[in-house]
């Protein structure tokens, strides 16, 4: 996929750094943001095409961040990616319109979701 | 606890308010509508029915004046015969009366033109006739009865009446028509009525049951992300979550650093590092499996797991599977095979979950069996679907037969070697199945081998 934008946000630092290589490998950009009130703004200013997030983090939650992801007109649209430790690895749940991943499958895995969604807009 | 504020949620509630208010809306309008038309149409009939009841005014009191008159003709007619002046009231009556009522027909028959004109030639007659009759009493005053006679045999007198009866009649007449002209008008209104009630009426039932099937439908959608909404912070809020959270997340930062490594993306690997990397790995794959074998047997207990169930072809499933563990059969050298019946329905079931147990049971099958074959079989049995995975490997024995299903069991083996895994795939497959409202069992031989069936009903029963 040429040039498509990835915004991570996930509250462990290790988790972005691993899953920020893999992207980066597979042709994407990546902007990553640690809570949800970088990822807000990041969201904003970057405008990513994708926006992968983890759902338990300290302040805001996945959730939250999402709703109000959907209350702006900017960010309204960009497709969420949920990623939660809850899941096990072959689980896929479906959350309203979104899809939620567990976390603790492959990177290669969430690559093919990313492309599935990207090809479908 | 943090609360998730669901912009669906709240959008789906505001859609079921709008609507709710729109029906009110729509519902007011037509009953307004009906009512408003229902009373114009009551002030019509009201008009009408007075009218009518000035027609039979106007006919009663025409034919009460000409018998009025005609007594006062007799009365004069009296009073030439026999010359008493009491015969004459009658005559004194009418002429009293004449002019008033005039004015009062006029005003009765005040809408209608031609009855106008017919009153004012009746009162011109009229007065000619009383005038008429005043000289002939006169006359008989003066000069006697015998002069009245000649009078009389004119028959001046009786044209007069002639003409007034004529026209009387002829008022009659109109009177009559417009009487049956408003009834007519009347009995149709009330009719329109009662038909425009009756369609408001009808409308109005069809926009309450179509407003109240929609906000049905749209209830039950919000209730559904409702307890989306209820089963995240659920999973969110207990012992599962931080245990799952503190786990994996290490985990994965491992795995996938290793295959960051791995993939060449961090620099260049030699083989004798590959090979440590790989071991590595491998380990940390069993421990990701381990993990999620212990969660979903916690999850299932405590009763949060939610089946997705739909309509599946379970000839489907079963080869997906196959396709999975084929492989790993004949690394081992087992031939593995599938007698599918065609002739299944679908049937609602968790595709995932039973993907799940049916692996579960081929990788048992493998594991246990050194040498020989498993079969992969489904079919219909008295209304229920079965499948049964079916192993020609070392059997369970009759004592072991009732633990195998439970937690963390492992049926010890007699040679030494270990066959891995931590007891858990049994247990978990058991609680999917009964989940299910279906049934798994064992039956085997020791020695010749193991078929472990499950079977599912055709409808399942939704756990709320």
């Amino acid at each position: 996929m040429d040039n498509k934008k990835i915004l991570l946000v996930d509250d462990e630092q290790d988790t972005l750094l691993v899953i920020e290589k893999q992207l980066t490998a597979a042709g994407f950009k990546v902007v990553t943001a640690e809570n949800g009130a970088n990822a807000l703004l990041l969201a904003k200013i970057e405008r990513p095409d994708i926006i992968v997030l983890d759902i338990q983090m300290p302040d805001m939650d996945g959730g939250e961040v999402a709703s109000l992801l959907k209350q702006e007109p900017i960010t309204e649209n960009i497709p969420v990616i949920y990623s939660t430790c809850l899941l096990s690895e072959n689980e896929v749940y479906r959350y309203g319109e979104n899809i939620m991943l567990a976390k603790s499958k492959d990177t290669k895995e969430l690559i093919a979701v990313i492309n599935e969604i990207l090809s479908q807009e | 606890m943090i609360i998730v504020d669901n912009l669906l949620l709240t959008k789906q509630w505001k859609k079921i308010e709008k609507y709710a208010y729109f029906g009110i809306a729509v519902s007011l309008v037509i009953l307004v509508a009906i009512s408003s038309t229902s009373s114009q149409s009551l002030v019509r009939i009201q008009k009408d029915f007075n009218w009518a009841t000035n027609t039979r005014e106007v006919l009663v009191n025409l034919s009460y004046f000409l018998s009025s008159l005609k007594d006062a003709e007799m009365g004069q007619r009296g009073f030439m015969l026999t010359g008493q002046e009491s015969y004459l009231d009658p005559y004194k009556y009418v002429e009293k009366g004449v002019k008033s009522h005039f004015t009062t027909l006029r005003g009765i028959a005040a809408d209608n033109i031609t009855q106008q004109t017919r009153i004012d030639t009746c009162e011109r007659l009229v007065t000619e006739k009383m005038q008429d009759l005043q000289e002939m009493i006169t006359l008989q005053k003066n000069k006697g009865a015998e002069a009245v006679k000649k009078v009389i045999l004119t028959g001046t007198g009786k044209q007069i009446m002639d003409e007034i009866q004529t026209l009387v009649l002829k008022m009659d007449e109109e009177e009559r028509t417009l009487l049956d002209q408003r009834s007519k008008g009347i009995a149709l209104r009330v009719k329109l009525d009662a038909v425009v009630k009756t369609i408001g009426f009808i409308l109005l039932l069809i926009t309450a049951f179509l407003i109240i099937s929609r906000e049905n439908y749209w209830f039950a959608e919000y209730r559904n992300s409702a307890k989306e909404q209820m089963d995240l912070i659920n999973m969110k809020s207990d012992f599962v979550a931080t245990v799952s959270h503190e786990l994996r997340t290490p985990l994965k930062a491992i795995r996938e650093s290793i295959a960051i490594v791995l993939d060449g993306l961090a620099g260049q690997v030699n083989e004798e590092q590959k090979k440590f990397l790989a071991v590595s790995e491998r380990n940390v794959d069993r421990l990701a499996r381990l993990i999620d074998n212990v969660l979903d047997c916690q999850k299932l207990n405590s009763g949060k797991t939610v089946l997705d169930l739909c309509d599946n072809d379970i000839n489907e499933t079963a080869q997906e599977v196959y396709g999975l563990m084929t492989r790993l059969a004949e690394k081992k050298g087992l031939n593995i095979s599938m007698k599918l019946d065609g002739q299944l329905p679908k049937i609602k079931f968790d595709r995932d979950k039973i993907i799940q147990v049916l692996t579960n049971l081929v990788h048992n099958a493998i594991k246990f069996t050194e040498k020989g074959a498993i079969a992969i079989a489904t079919g219909m049995d008295n209304n229920v679907l079965c499948v049964s995975v079916k192993d020609t490997g070392r059997g369970i024995t009759r004592e072991d037969m009732h633990r195998i299903f439970n937690r963390f069991e492992q049926i010890s083996c007699n040679n030494h070697k270990k066959t891995g895994g931590v007891g858990l795939g049994l247990s978990i497959s058991k609680d999917i199945i009964q989940l299910h409202n279906g049934r798994i069992w064992a039956e085997s031989e020791p020695g010749k081998g193991t078929t472990v069936s499950f079977m599912l009903p055709i409808t399942v029963l939704e756990k709320i």
